[in-house]
């Protein structure tokens, strides 16, 4: 099977009335997005007499949304790297037909990704990591040094890839921020993202030798007051549920669960 | 509307849905609740909604949402 282009917003609606019929399963959020995707010319179909994917080209691999209605009809699409994140609320836990499913198309368990939410009034006293500096980075020098260690330290199918030509970019939205020690050496970095009055950190890492001294707690106490405006400045992230340091950073800072969680399902 | 009231709290417990009127437009809520709205409503008061009444003014409140089922409801 191979995957043909959507052409016009009409057929990614005549898709989802045929598919999304009540009681199947769905990854699909794309929704009014598909009208960008069809633009630019990134969103396919692959599509079986019941079931159906959605694939947006990516740099290197295809991000899949899925319409399964008989988990008996496998959709396979060889010689492409594929990768299906699933939403899903905590307290429910995984949504096992969906996993078993994608798993019967070839796919892999990834990651499980947990979001957090804080309100600044939740937060907990902002503490000073002695021998850390934590500044916006003003040179694209830093900037790039830090997409590289983004880069580096993520996998790309999760949404953790920054293309390098990003660089000017988040220089000119101040983005980026950079820790670094008395002596000036970079030791980590975060980026974030004011998306409609949430700020949100989209990526922070540390490089491997300075772990475990305090490095990302400076970072996340520097992004948290570089979005302060009042009590009721809004915080998010994702995080691996598996990255116990990071969590308990969050947890300890204040930021509580918010009940949805990402499990990323890939095919190599 | 209290039941459409529990429901919401239902999928998002954190938010303020008697207050907030801009719901999407704040970024409060995103496509993955929205997606879930739709489905417990669909559950709950059997109206399916299109994604051409995925309009941000139909979900910025309570009250839009529970417009939009009215007039889906016919």
């Amino acid at each position: 099977m191979k995957p043909t282009k959507i052409n016009t917003f009409e057929r990614y609606q005549e898709l989802v009335e045929l598919y999304g019929v009540k009681g199947c399963k769905s990854n699909d959020y794309i929704q009014r997005e598909a009208a960008d995707l069809i633009i630019h010319d990134v969103l396919y179909e692959l599509c079986g007499e019941k079931n159906a994917f959605l694939l947006v080209k990516k740099d290197g691999f295809w991000r899949v949304y899925y319409y399964i209605n008989d988990f008996e009809e496998k959709l396979t699409f060889e010689g492409e790297e594929l990768v299906a994140e699933i939403l899903f609320r905590g307290n429910l836990g995984e949504p096992t037909e969906e996993v078993s499913y994608l798993e019967s198309c070839g796919f892999k368990r990834n990651l499980v990704r947990d979001q957090y939410f804080a309100k600044y009034a939740s937060l907990t006293t902002p503490v000073l990591i002695t021998g850390l500096t934590v500044e916006i980075a003003t040179r694209i020098e830093d900037v790039k040094w830090a997409i590289s260690l983004f880069n580096t330290s993520f996998d790309k199918w999760s949404g953790d890839f920054i293309p390098i030509d990003m660089a000017e970019l988040l220089l000119q939205e101040n983005a980026v921020l950079i820790a670094k020690d008395i002596n000036g050496n970079c030791l980590g970095a975060l980026q974030l993202e004011n998306k409609m009055g949430v700020i949100w950190l989209n990526h922070v890492a540390v490089v491997e030798q300075a772990r475990g001294m305090g490095v990302g707690r400076g970072l996340v106490e520097a992004y948290i007051e570089q979005g302060h405006t009042d009590d009721n400045s809004r915080y998010m992230l994702w995080v691996q549920k598996q990255n116990m340091p990071a969590v308990n950073l969050y947890q300890k800072k204040g930021f509580t669960y918010m009940n949805k969680s990402t499990l990323s399902m890939i095919k190599l | 509307m209290e039941q459409l009231l529990k429901l919401l709290k239902g999928i998002r417990p954190d938010v303020d849905f008697e207050n907030e009127t801009a719901l999407i437009d704040d970024g409060i809520l995103d496509s993955f609740d929205v997606v879930s709205i739709i489905s417990e409503i669909d559950d709950v008061f059997g109206v399916q909604i299109r994604i051409n009444e995925l309009d941000p003014e139909n979900f910025n409140s309570k009250e839009a949402i529970w417009n939009l089922i009215q007039i889906l409801k016919g």
